[in-house]
């Protein structure tokens, strides 16, 4: 008799191979969806993320953020569209611990835009401090010099005085008479 | 001795089996297959319905004045029904501040932590078993959390605390004339109830953000798509959910600079809450603070027009010190 066990496990390889492969689809499948809540969508490319932006401004840290004119809603959410606007075309900001206080950078197209927004957020009125006008309060300090404007607040939590405030503030106007706006973002240099 | 198909067998068999994998092909081609195709996991969800029946006894809104945040929130709670209106015993309990900002709670983006806890302790004394404070933050979430002050309260208070990336997102159906499917922070589909906790604060683009506005803290993906029609979208929220509780928290308001904000200058003390189940109203009231007409502000009178609510009419006051 001829022995035919090989041709018929041929048979039972070839019908099983199918039903593997879909199993191995199906499973592959759920595998790659997901059962629970679908997971948060990868977050836009924070800007405190690693990157090559490091010391846009000489004496400072890394920025904790940079945002360019189309993503300026991740850091002042509905005040972005009056900032582009205003011409607003790129927002820094650096979170300092000493004096605990938050600074903001914003870069405008021209030196009309950053005025307009500076006297939108504080008001018309104007003191002697750093850059070209500056508005000073005990927790704030917002400056313009030429098309790039500062806001500096310091942390309520800290109690940041109005003397530290206007300290870290002539520091940064310093450093913005060397800064240049134009920098790239991947083209800043290495970390001091 | 092993039986031998005979030819018919083996071609019926083969028939068999093809019809099996066609079928299952075909089946998953179509989607049938798919997880939540037949309910136990829809990737596309419909909003949940949170609102309570209308109550002809009690007033849709009311404000409350001259004591603690806490003290005023119990009290204008309790004037519009008590929190037992609205949170039944075991109801998982989904509670809405605005903590998008990293800022602490004199600077009055964010909710008042104070505000907070206190809605969730009257949530637990109505018996709620599981509340759960969630927000999709503007600002770094973790440290939001941490600086409003909001985490440490509601924990404290009894909550949990949800923020990206501890839950997902869904993708929700929507239906808005701006807002379709949109991804949604996946705690609103757990919720039995929702309670929306905002601040009143100035609003760069939308001119206020309170109880409507707030609603924004539920949208994943790019918000700033909706900016264009910022009125519309937060109509369609509003119309999308439907709070079982609105409590306004008006103890700091940002009148300058918001949303955002962070100069002290800028904030106001108010020292009142407004709790009610009229959207509408409570937001109307809102944009007073701030000194606007309601009837200038497109999503206060979109929202009215949808039927969520109506303003014009004063609401009552409590005097909680008094």
């Amino acid at each position: 008799m001829r022995d035919n066990r090989p041709l018929r496990f041929l048979g039972r390889l070839l019908m099983a191979a199918p039903l593997v492969a879909i199993m191995t689809w199906l499973v592959a499948g759920g595998m790659s969806r997901s059962f629970g809540p679908v997971l948060p969508p990868a977050p836009p490319a924070p800007s405190s993320a690693p990157s090559a932006v490091t010391t846009l401004l000489s004496g400072f840290p890394r920025p904790s953020g940079d945002y360019p004119a189309e993503r300026l809603y991740e850091r002042v959410d509905g005040a972005a569209d009056g900032l582009r606007a205003a011409g607003c075309r790129r927002l820094l900001f650096w979170t300092i611990e000493d004096p605990a206080a938050e600074v903001e950078l914003l870069i405008f197209d021209a030196e009309a835009g950053a005025a307009r927004v500076l006297t939108r957020d504080a008001g018309p009125e104007r003191v002697s401090g750093p850059g070209d006008e500056a508005s000073v309060a005990d927790q704030s300090v917002y400056f313009r010099r030429g098309r790039l404007y500062a806001r500096i607040i310091g942390d309520p939590s800290a109690g940041t005085d109005r003397k530290r405030l206007l300290q870290l503030a002539e520091r940064v106007d310093r450093s913005l008479r060397s800064f240049d706006p134009e920098l790239p973002i991947d083209k800043t240099g290495g970390q001091p | 001795m092993t039986h031998r198909p005979d030819r018919r067998t083996v071609l019926r068999r083969l028939g068999q089996a093809g019809l099996v994998i066609g079928g299952s092909g075909a089946a998953a081609a179509l989607g049938l297959l798919s997880p939540g195709r037949w309910g136990w996991h829809a990737s596309v969800k419909t909003t949940p319905v949170w609102t309570v029946a209308a109550d002809p006894l009690r007033p849709a809104a009311v404000i409350a004045r001259g004591g603690r945040p806490a003290d005023l929130v119990r009290a204008a709670v309790e004037r519009v029904g008590g929190m037992a209106r609205f949170v039944r015993p075991g109801e998982t309990v989904l509670v809405k501040p605005n903590m998008a900002w990293d800022r602490t709670p004199e600077q009055g983006a964010n909710t008042n932590p104070e505000v907070v806890a206190e809605v969730v302790r009257l949530c637990r004394e109505a018996g709620a078993g599981r509340i759960v404070v969630a927000e999709v933050p503007v600002h770094d979430a973790a440290r939001t959390a941490v600086r409003s002050g909001i985490e440490a309260a509601a924990r404290q208070a009894g909550a949990e605390v949800l923020i990206p990336p501890r839950a997902g997102f869904i993708t929700a159906r929507l239906d808005g004339s701006v807002l379709d499917n949109w991804e949604i922070f996946a705690p609103v589909f757990a919720a039995d109830r929702l309670i929306n906790v905002p601040v009143v604060k100035d609003h760069g683009l939308s001119r206020l953000t309170c109880g409507l506005k707030n609603l924004y803290g539920f949208l994943g993906g790019n918000r700033g798509r909706l900016h264009q029609r910022i009125h519309e979208a937060i109509a369609d929220l509003a119309v999308a959910f439907r709070p079982s509780l609105t409590v306004v928290d008006a103890t700091r308001v940002m009148v300058r600079g918001g949303p955002q904000g962070g100069r002290l200058d800028d904030v106001v003390p108010v020292g009142a809450i407004a709790a009610g189940t009229d959207p509408v109203a409570l937001d109307a009231w809102g944009a007073t603070l701030l000194g606007a007409d309601p009837r200038d502000i497109g999503h206060i009178v979109l929202a009215q027009g949808r039927g969520l609510g109506t303003f014009g009419a004063p609401l009552e006051e409590i005097h909680v010190g008094s």
